[in-house]
């Protein structure tokens, strides 16, 4: 079972992509369907349930700000 | 015809591409191709991922924030997105003696439209002569400097470092026009204080056409979109994404220049900017040089670069591009869109014949240039 992390867009998708994979942290760039989010098209990380604490945990200590945690986190 | 070209135009645009942009380019149409951001499928996935990589390339050669660097046209488009966007009703703009149309213009015409005032400051042939232009240009209104980093026309450089630190110290935005350094000369969008740098990526970063980057200061203000559309999120919303780069990256990106752009920045990296530069201003230095020698011929502005311009004389600049054009080489005449910077070096009256040194071009190659000049000088001296 999966979590997805919202991103603000594709482009902070791919900088916390990058930013997981040197922390061995599993991910996928996802787009999040659109009735799941307020604004529309929204792009996010994609990562194993069991990990979405420390992907999360990563992404506050490099200050990239992230939306809502669908599935799990 | 059937000679092998010497191409030395590289102020226009780099020519040959290194084999491995263009191996980028039709690498990425036959095997990522998709659109990023666009979809989730497999392909738009990779050019997603390939789009962030040159961004990281981006802002590794010039120290900005990957997420910072906005894909544009070119550098012209980047220049008019970041003069329009940043600019409101009675600034002031101050541009230089140097600058080239894709600045003179886009201000002139904001100008025109009552919106902006501004002054074309001298740049001076000294650090201290181009600080003193600029304070005594400025007025309360000024908001914003336009610094020509490096000239088209001629070797002039612009004292980029003192330019930040001016602006820094007086609460001003700094854009350049990195189109003839961007992979020259070494560019630190932190250490310049630049709020944003408008580069071109077929110059000297080697990638194709089509493409180019406007990339900003972490503490640019908010610079206003110049197009609106699709921007692959938020799509609900009826106005672009604030957040950089997708608030001015509207439509579709021209993926396979940017492929062939990540190539070319790979390259200028491993080499490094400030090494080509040096090695294309020995060659400017060079040809400058022994120009000197030759009867009739004039050179104009500075000739420490890689950009020289001068005048045969009694012949006009354009007869002379097309004489070397039948010998196989490839120069440029006029006034290459920049006629401020003629008025500056004195060649208004005619415009110049432009020689460009860049990627490829050796010792060698100034010497057949020479070569050249003097058997046309010959035939209608």
């Amino acid at each position: 079972m999966d979590c997805i992390i919202a991103m603000r867009s594709q482009t902070y998708a791919a900088k916390g992509g990058r930013l997981l994979q040197k922390a061995g942290i599993p991910y996928k760039i996802v787009g999040i369907d659109p009735s799941l989010t307020r604004h529309g098209c929204a792009h996010g990380l994609q990562i194993p349930v069991l990990r979405c604490g420390e992907a999360r945990v990563v992404l506050e200590k490099h200050h990239l700000a992230y939306g809502d945690v669908l599935g799990g986190g | 015809m059937g000679k092998k070209i010497l191409y030395l135009d590289h102020a226009a645009t780099s020519w040959p591409k290194p084999p491995e942009v263009i191996r980028a380019v039709t690498q990425y149409m036959r095997e990522a191709g998709g659109n990023p951001g666009r979809s989730s499928h497999r392909l738009s996935a990779l050019a997603a991922d390939m789009l962030y990589t040159c961004r990281e390339l981006a802002g590794e050669l010039f120290d900005a924030a990957p997420e910072r660097v906005v894909f544009t046209a070119g550098a012209t488009h980047g220049l008019n997105i970041a003069i329009n966007g940043f600019l409101y009703p009675g600034d002031h703009v101050l541009i230089d003696s140097m600058a080239h149309n894709a600045v003179y213009r886009p201000v002139y015409r904001l100008a025109a439209s009552g919106v902006v005032s501004f002054d074309i400051f001298d740049t001076g042939e000294t650090e201290a002569e181009y600080l003193a232009s600029l304070e005594a240009s400025l007025r309360p209104e000024t908001r914003m400097v336009i610094c020509t980093h490096a000239s088209n026309i001629c070797g002039r450089i612009a004292p980029l470092e003192a330019a930040g630190r001016f602006c820094r110290d007086h609460g001003l935005l700094l854009v350049v026009d990195g189109a003839q350094s961007a992979g020259h000369i070494p560019l630190s969008i932190r250490h310049h204080h630049i709020t944003a740098l408008s580069v071109p990526g077929h110059k000297g970063l080697l990638g194709p056409q089509g493409c180019g980057m406007l990339i900003f200061g972490d503490d640019a203000p908010v610079c206003m979109p110049l197009a609106v559309g699709g921007s692959g999120s938020h799509s609900l919303d009826p106005e672009m994404p604030l957040d950089l780069p997708e608030h001015l990256e509207a439509g579709t990106l021209p993926m396979p220049a940017i492929a062939g752009l990540s190539a070319g920045l790979t390259l200028v990296l491993r080499e490094t900017p400030e090494k080509r530069g040096t090695e294309y201003d020995r060659l400017g230095r060079y040809f400058a040089d022994e120009c000197r020698r030759i009867p009739g011929l004039r050179l104009f502005g500075c000739t420490s670069g890689s950009v020289i311009s001068f005048v045969q004389e009694g012949i006009l600049p354009s007869a002379t591009a097309e004489a070397l054009d039948t010998l196989g080489i490839c120069v440029r005449s006029g006034y290459h869109c920049a006629p401020l910077a003629h008025r500056t070096i004195g060649s208004q009256d005619t415009g110049t014949v432009r020689v460009s040194f860049g990627y490829g071009n050796t010792a060698k190659d100034v010497v057949r240039f020479l070569e050249a000049l003097d058997s046309l000088r010959r035939i209608t001296g």
